[in-house]
């Protein structure tokens, strides 16, 4: 968990306190990243097949297949392991991205509602997500991927929203 | 409210709609099954399978109807209106009235000439209104539009009897010219065209393309017998394309008339109200501190007839092509009206005497490249093609070079205490307002170019941004003040306005 400081760092919001996900989240997103990337040569193995023949287009469809997985689950490790959040007084920081960065502001106040999801994967490393949904349009659910699932559940005690029932919409 | 004779009857007692409710109901329900039943009865073949279909169909909508009539109940209790209805599956649904965001009357023709009409409440966020009353006698529709607006969610009821108190105050009323003007400056004309000539498409008839070659033939045919010059012949294209922008003009202008007429805005304490329409008649209400976002638009044609427009976000989800709530506040008006109206309403942005902060020195050239690579590329494809009169797409390089100086000269953004302002666009001018209050989500962001030139996007999330209003974001900031700007909305977005 212990992460160069990056170029993304700087003084104004040095003070922040980020926090990193686990180990285990950098493998759930390899394995997700693989999953969610393996199959995208498939559409190419018919032109494959035009072209040479029948071996030459399965051992190079195979060949394909591995690498788009290695290639899809090294670029999803990378991008959770830039991952960072703080939970702050008055809301939730998450700032992410390889290559476009993003960091966004999230008060408690406009939390609407929390959940927290488990897929296959995550449940067997012990992670969770949670989803933060605001009344916003854009970013209307923001998913937060790869947490511990003890520090889920504190984060989501510590982000709901403290007025319940008697308040209105809040928009 | 005691105070209120015409709403005193409607309190706690269940009550139905109008009893001619199952006739509206049943010309909704037609409107829905229109086409499938006309496909069913004309296209279905000749079976006696589908003409049992079609007469069993045409037999249950009725019956439905009048079901929906004797099932469909409401009550209103203190603070809340209980809704009971479903003809197998009964269902019993609570609204209370703090979570109505938006109450609207309609009434077309028919629903005028049996003194009706249709009442919709609705809450943030659902596609569908939470209730939608059809129909209603027009005396019930407005006990009940007149006790909703008194139940605001934030009146104690000191101010409620203030906000009775004080006379409705009428803010803006267009006259037929005005309508008129907007109908000049708007493409309703050509959106209503490009929709029809979608459905005559897709409903696969060979009448409209066999008129659209008839026509075609015509003119060519025409134009062939008179052996035009290729100076004629531009010349005739030139006067085809007058004609059909005049057309068109002429559409959106009756158009206008006919969705504006009588636009009249008032404010009745912290509602504000608008009614329009000439054929349906739309009274829609909207409590102020309901109000999300505000847009000030001024197209190049709105600009050259001295004209802006006002319209607003709430947080109901609009279909995209149905007229729901509240959106325009001012279709058109004369910018001081605008002004006006903003200073009224929105009295903490300071309109218009914001301090503009300006963009990045090198923004320019950010927006000049993308136009520009594609133009060249354009060209490029066009020229292998063509040959060499494809170059001529090059001249609109000079265009994107102007256009993209005058906009980072114009784009800009405004933060004071409670409000954060966004201006942009060229030729045509938007401005796009906040309250820090209604943000839901801020953010910032930078891709390698940003990087390069130091610069970043601030992003801004407010509640019911529709995707034909301009984006709340600022791009290409200098990247220390677009985290200075994100810093401030973090300290001060947790403060909720009261």
């Amino acid at each position: 968990m212990s992460k160069p400081i990056t170029p993304q760092q700087d003084s104004a919001a040095n003070a922040i306190p980020w926090e990193h996900l686990p180990d285990a989240a950098a493998t759930a997103a390899t394995l997700v990243g693989a999953l969610a990337a393996f199959w995208l040569p498939l559409p190419l193995h018919s032109l494959w097949l035009a072209l040479w023949d029948r071996g030459v287009a399965v051992s190079l469809t195979v060949v394909l297949l591995v690498l788009c997985a290695l290639l899809g689950g090294w670029c999803n490790r990378r991008r959770t392991r830039r991952v960072r959040y703080a939970l702050l007084g008055d809301g939730l920081r998450i700032r992410r991205g390889l290559c476009f960065w993003q960091e966004i502001v999230l008060p408690r106040s406009r939390v609407q509602h929390l959940d927290l999801e488990r897929g296959p994967i995550e449940r067997n490393l012990g992670l969770a997500t949670l989803v933060i949904h605001t009344a916003g349009t854009r970013m209307h659910a923001v998913r937060l991927a790869g947490l511990k699932e003890q520090r889920a559940q504190a984060l989501r005690d510590a982000l709901l929203p403290n007025e319940t029932g008697a308040r209105d919409d809040a928009v | 409210m005691p105070s209120d004779p015409a709403a005193a009857p409607l309190r706690n007692v269940e009550r139905r709609l109008h009893p001619l409710s199952w006739l509206f109901v049943l010309l909704a329900q037609l409107r829905q099954f229109a086409l499938p039943l006309i496909v069913v009865v004309f296209a279905g073949g000749r079976g006696d399978r589908w003409e049992w279909i079609g007469a069993i169909a045409a037999l249950a909508l009725p019956l439905i109807a009048v079901a929906q009539y004797f099932s469909y109940r409401f009550r209103i209790a203190d603070d809340e209106l209980i809704i009971r209805s479903g003809i197998f599956q009964r269902n019993r649904r609570h609204i209370p009235f703090r979570r109505i965001h938006n109450v609207s009357l309609h009434q077309n023709l028919l629903h005028r000439v049996f003194g009706v009409a249709e009442v919709h409440l609705e809450s943030a966020g659902g596609v569908k209104p939470e209730a939608q009353m059809r129909v209603l006698s027009l005396a019930d529709a407005q006990a009940l539009e007149a006790l909703l607006q008194q139940c605001g969610p934030s009146l104690d009821p000191a101010t409620a009897s203030a906000a009775e108190a004080a006379p409705a105050r009428a803010l803006l009323s267009l006259s037929t010219s005005e309508l008129l003007r907007l109908g000049l400056v708007s493409n309703r004309g050509m959106v209503v065209v490009a929709a029809g000539i979608g459905v005559l498409a897709q409903s696969g008839s060979q009448a409209f393309a066999a008129m659209l070659k008839r026509i075609g033939e015509n003119l060519f045919g025409w134009a062939n017998g008179q052996h035009l010059s290729w100076l004629g012949w531009l010349l005739a294209g030139i006067a085809l394309f007058v004609a059909f922008a005049a057309l068109l003009r002429v559409l959106s202008m009756l158009l206008a008339v006919v969705q504006f007429h009588g636009f009249t805005l008032h404010q009745h304490g912290e509602r504000l109200s608008v009614e329009s329409g000439l054929l349906t008649r739309i009274r829609a209400h909207i409590p102020r501190h309901r109000i999300q976002a505000w847009t000030v638009r001024e197209s190049w044609l709105q600009r050259l007839l001295h004209r802006q427009s006002l319209s607003i976000d709430s947080a109901v989800v609009q279909v995209a092509n149905e007229q729901r709530s509240l959106r325009d506040l001012a279709p058109i008006a004369a910018p001081h009206t605008v002004t006006a109206l903003l200073q009224r309403l929105l009295p903490a942005a300071g309109w218009p005497d914001l301090a503009w902060q300006p963009l990045h020195p090198r923004a320019w050239r950010r927006m000049v490249i993308v136009p520009s690579a594609v133009t060249v590329l354009i060209s490029a494809v066009l020229w292998l093609r063509l040959g060499n009169a494809a170059w001529f797409a090059l001249l609109a390089l000079p265009w994107w070079w102007l256009r993209a100086h005058r906009l980072a000269q114009f784009a800009g953004y405004a933060l004071s205490e409670q409000v954060i302002a966004v201006r942009s666009g060229w030729p045509g001018h938007y401005w796009r307002l906040a309250e820090i209050g209604k943000l839901q989500v801020v953010g910032i962001s930078s891709t390698p170019f940003d990087r390069r030139h130091g610069m970043a996007t601030l992003w801004l999330d407010t509640a019911g941004a529709n995707a034909m209003q301009p984006r709340l974001r600022i791009r290409y900031l200098p990247a220390a003040q677009a985290r200075a700007v994100l810093e401030t909305l973090a300290a001060r977005m947790p403060n909720r306005i009261p």
